[in-house]
């Protein structure tokens, strides 16, 4: 059988990516973009771990939603199960990423385009599993993605490597659950995510109970012409996990709306990385995040948008909010703006409090005992970004979630 | 009901509230009047449980001292505070506070908690009184309403809970005429021989229509001078400079 190594265009750029991995190393405290980055600690720890050898796995179909949806199973970076409802079934393609590169290894070299990132470049030499979904029609239920980690292994590292691909005047939700049951182990997962012209890609992603794991996602997101891609990453019991997206604002009228919320107790912490790139006229981007943070846990934001010389009218905002419930915990927000374009607005804000005294009280004087106050303070908070989501299906069970998540 | 004994208060070294004394029977209805400053507010905070002060002394309630307790529990027991200037609280919308409310008092007077059913006709009975829109329960605590429309919410809660002593902070400030009338109507539609009620102000205007039985004058932490509701009248035409002078 032809792995990803027999493959030329591909060796290729792994042996590209591997030189700029040894130049760089492991990201250390000195560099800007890994300050304040758990993972740095995590790495530096376990440097020697092994690579794991992705083998199909046992399906926790436990974690499976009860509502009517698309699915995909992926066990360890492997594809498992595909359960297409009706005619959605043709309307898209899936495969693993190394049919995809045999299929397309011409084309390539965006997939593994890498400038600096040395975590990104390990991901691009390393990996030896993930998958590739094209969408080429619209679909009638959103798909998910049951991504899980199974093998049940102590401190190995894995390397997961996606594609997706949104074919022109699309209208598609993806949801990805992540489910993870190694120990000590790091999990990198690299998606590069295509938004062909005129089209709207939602995507959801739950991150939850993974305290045991030290998880890197990327995601590098291009979004042509009056295409939009709004993405809500929900974050409750998880440790030693970065979220990093880059978006390319490729075309005029693109938009994106990233939205965030997260609840972090006892000693977890996750880091959200974000930088937007407008690089044409008339473009958008959003971000929300709202954060509770409790015990000694960390939570921290980057947020840049970089505003090209040629995206006049571009239109920027970032808004991160955080809610600290105990001396211990700590939030760290760096908001960035670079902009080298003259017609443009930007804006953003960022502030950390503690939970309001005179909100508390105002439901305590009617009735409502201390907790009970707290909780509805709390869900109210959260939920105010988790209105924002356009899908009211996915608005009502990310609302649903956080309720449970405070009970 | 309510039997104030010796209350003093101060937040640091600022005494706000000095050997403050007040009676308030079943079913009456006193009115506080007192210059800005004079410690009103703080003596309704102080009796609904806010935190933050150093207070001593007794507040009775149903024969009950109810100094130490929390003001959930105080509100469970009957007490309600409309508040001068009620919170605005995102992403808490208005119908899952009032139900969780409601239940919340419900419970500990060992009534059954009303389920959705129930308690949507419940809400809209009483908002439609006071004429709020449906529009209204479905947005968030105070969040984008009018001065009229937060006062209105406060009376739709106040006539919900049914509490067995109202304590209202300058409820008519920030109140065009009709609103005050409404709100008004809304107070009188609770007066009973069992509740009583507390009304904080700095102007006759609101006591023209809900007839207090006792007018109190506080100054400087301290009530000066106790009346009828004639007190009222002649204190919107002489003002508060004398009481003020005497102290």
């Amino acid at each position: 059988m032809n792995t990803i190594t027999d493959i030329k265009g591909v060796s290729e750029l792994k042996a590209l990516n591997l030189e700029l991995f040894h130049k760089h190393g492991y990201p250390t405290k000195k560099d800007e973009e890994w300050k304040q980055s758990s993972l740095n600690h995590f790495l530096y720890e376990n440097k020697q771990l092994e690579i794991l050898k992705s083998e199909k796995d046992s399906i926790n179909e436990q974690v499976n939603e009860n509502f009517k949806h698309n699915k995909i199973i992926i066990v360890n970076g492997l594809i498992q199960k595909i359960e297409f409802e009706g005619k959605d079934k043709d309307n898209v393609i899936i495969s693993s990423i190394e049919e995809y590169y045999k299929k397309n290894n011409k084309h390539l070299s965006k997939l593994f385009s890498n400038k600096k990132n040395p975590l990104v470049a390990a991901n691009n030499a390393l990996s030896t599993c993930g998958f590739y979904l094209e969408i080429k029609n619209n679909l009638d239920l959103p798909i998910i993605i049951y991504q899980q980690y199974n093998s049940k292994t102590n401190q190995k590292q894995l390397h997961q490597k996606n594609y997706i691909l949104v074919n022109s005047s699309i209208k598609a939700t993806v949801f990805e659950k992540f489910l993870n049951e190694n120990t000590k182990s790091f999990i990198s997962i690299n998606t590069n995510i295509d938004v062909s012209k005129n089209s709207h890609f939602k995507n959801f992603t739950l991150n939850s109970n993974n305290t045991e794991n030290c998880v890197y996602r990327f995601k590098k997101v291009n979004i042509e012409a009056s295409a939009n891609y709004e993405s809500f990453l929900f974050s409750s019991v998880i440790k030693t996990i970065r979220d990093e997206v880059e978006i390319n604002l490729n075309e005029s009228l693109s938009e994106c709306y990233l939205y965030y919320t997260q609840f972090l107790k006892n000693n977890e912490d996750h880091e959200i990385k974000v930088k937007i790139n407008h690089l044409a006229e008339n473009t958008q981007s959003y971000q929300f995040s709202k954060s509770i943070i409790d015990g000694s846990a960390k939570g921290v934001y980057q947020g840049k948008i970089f505003v090209d010389q040629i995206a006049q009218k571009t239109n920027g905002y970032q808004l991160i909010k955080s809610v600290l419930l105990s001396d211990n915990c700590t939030f760290h927000s760096k908001p960035e703006l670079e902009i080298y374009a003259d017609d443009v607005k930007c804006s953003h804000g960022s502030s950390s409090t503690s939970l309001n005294k005179d909100e508390l009280f105002y439901l305590m004087a009617r009735g409502i005992p201390e907790n009970q106050a707290k909780r509805l303070i709390i869900q109210g908070f959260l939920s105010e970004v988790i209105e924002k989501i356009s899908d009211e299906q996915f608005k009502n069970y990310f609302l649903k979630k956080t309720e449970d998540m405070l009970s | 009901m309510l039997k104030i004994e010796k209350l003093n208060v101060s937040v640091g070294d600022k005494k706000i509230l000095n050997d403050f004394n007040l009676n308030i029977g079943k079913g009456e209805v006193h009115a506080i009047m007192g210059p800005n400053g004079s410690g009103k507010s703080t003596l309704s905070y102080v009796l609904a449980g806010k935190d933050g002060y150093e207070v001593d002394g007794k507040i009775m309630f149903k024969g009950e001292n109810i100094i130490e307790l929390p003001a959930d529990e105080r509100a469970q027991k009957g007490i309600f505070l409309a508040f001068q200037y009620p919170i605005e609280i995102p992403g808490v919308f208005m119908n899952n506070f009032l139900k969780t409310s409601l239940n919340a008092v419900r419970k500990a007077k060992g009534k059954k908690e009303v389920d959705v059913v129930e308690f949507l006709s419940l809400v809209k009975q009483h908002a439609k009184k006071l004429g709020i829109k449906d529009e209204q329960l479905g947005r968030a605590l105070n969040v984008g309403f009018s001065g009229g429309e937060k006062k209105r919410n406060e009376v739709l809660q106040m006539s919900l809970l049914e509490p067995d002593l109202a304590i209202l902070d300058e409820t008519d400030s920030g109140l065009d005429i009709d609103a005050l009338k409404i709100v008004a109507d809304g107070v009188n539609a609770l007066r009973s021989p069992d509740r009583s009620f507390l009304i904080i102000t700095h102007y006759q205007r609101l006591l023209d229509y809900i007839k207090p039985d006792f007018v109190h004058v506080m100054v400087n932490g301290s009530i000066v001078k106790t009346g009828c509701s004639k007190l009222a009248q002649e204190l919107d035409k002489i003002g508060y400079k004398d009481f003020q002078k005497a102290i």
